[in-house]
């Protein structure tokens, strides 16, 4: 992936996340597209960059819904570093992964700025599994559109 | 040799930034969340300016004490039970402030609240008008006809015993007769509502709507 074409990808995973968060203020979906571009990074070989990123958007995201600034740029680039030692060769493998970090990021949901550690486990569930499920689907949907080529031809843009 | 540890460099990187930015994040957040809000501090001013006038209104009344009585305490309700038409409320006064009990509780315009059943150093517990075991002699301001209050048909209040050929009609007002023990004479109950009178029976028994409003009941004046 050249500069160019990263900066196009930065540019539209920016844009479907504000869409998500700051317009349609959809809570539950978290921070779930920079979530899943770092995981495809990682498994793009470019982790250094997942990495990165991972804590940029991070810090984006939480300037963007107004939460303690820090927290989600450190989740993410914790799992865009966990990312690179987990098996990632076929789909089912980057599902499971996705499921995994999915809840791990769901577990951060313990920590309230206000009041410490609390444990709100049907909130946190339920978020998980929304999290986690829309992530999964995702990986596949895009697993599937990229094995049949459609992307990598050069004139679809 | 760098380059291996590349993702580790860059992990640590990330991690001692996020950290620090989490200290400084997590302050600012924790800062933003105590800082109370123009409206609180709107709603918090009105309320004390509120209670602030009831209190000197209660104040005043006191000191003028135009009630009938020789020994005349404010307290505030601190418990209501049930919340409507309560028969218990529970005072901020006791035993420390001069409370005894049996002494009869009005609220600050003088109308019968109840009667101090059971007091601690610091509270007393009223019963009040309403409650089931309410008997007090009251008597129609204008007939002077004489019957037995009783706290026994929510949301109003019943005079029994009025003789049958009574003169008394609606919105007449009921004020205590000064023959039960503990209440002195002229305290405003209510005023009747409705007469009714059973059948074989030699009496009329008129509905009361009480005078004191129970639905505002903050502070009360206790007295002997």
């Amino acid at each position: 992936m050249d500069g160019r074409r990263f900066g196009e990808w930065l540019l539209v995973i920016v844009s479907l996340q504000v869409l998500l968060s700051a317009v349609l203020k959809w809570k539950l979906a978290g921070p779930i597209c920079f979530f899943l571009w770092i995981l495809f990074l990682g498994w793009g070989k470019l982790e250094v960059a997942s990495i990165f990123m991972g804590f940029l958007l991070g810090l984006f995201y939480d300037l963007l819904v107004r939460g303690v600034i820090g927290w989600n740029g450190l989740l993410l680039s914790i799992i865009a570093y966990l990312n690179c030692y987990f098996p990632q060769g076929s789909l089912r493998e980057k599902v499971l992964a996705t499921v995994v970090f999915g809840i791990f990021y769901s577990a951060g949901l313990i920590v309230n700025p206000e009041y410490g550690l609390v444990w709100e486990g049907g909130q946190m569930l339920r978020f998980s599994l929304i999290f986690s499920g829309i992530g999964a689907l995702g990986v596949t949907v895009i697993f599937q559109v990229e094995r049949m080529g459609l992307w990598t031809r050069k004139s679809y843009w | 040799m760098i380059w291996r540890f590349r993702r580790e460099l860059a992990f640590l990187l990330c991690l001692l930034t996020g950290l620090s930015l989490l200290k400084v994040g997590w302050k600012a957040k924790l800062i933003s969340s105590k800082r109370v809000r123009p409206s609180e501090i709107r709603y918090n001013y009105e309320e004390l300016f509120r209670e602030n006038q009831r209190l000197r209104r209660l104040l005043r009344l006191q000191e003028k004490n135009t009630f009938p009585f020789s020994f005349l305490g404010a307290a505030e309700v601190i418990k209501i039970q049930p919340a409507v038409w309560p028969g218990q409320i529970t005072v901020n006064k006791g035993s420390l402030d001069g409370i005894r009990e049996n002494m009869v509780v009005i609220s600050p315009e003088g109308r019968l609240i109840g009667r101090v059943i059971d007091v601690t150093e610091t509270t007393a517990t009223v019963f009040t008008i309403f409650h089931p075991s309410t008997k007090i002699s009251v008597m129609l301001q204008s007939s002077r006809e004489i019957g037995i209050l009783e706290g026994i048909s929510l949301p109003y209040l019943l005079v029994r015993y009025l003789p049958r050929d009574s003169q008394a009609k609606p919105g007449d007002l009921v004020v205590t007769s000064g023959l039960s023990e503990f209440y002195p004479k002229g305290l405003t109950v209510g005023r009747v509502f409705r007469l009714t009178s059973e059948k074989n029976q030699y009496f009329l028994t008129a509905w009361i709507r009480p005078e004191a409003g129970f639905a505002q009941l903050e502070e009360v004046f206790i007295g002997r």
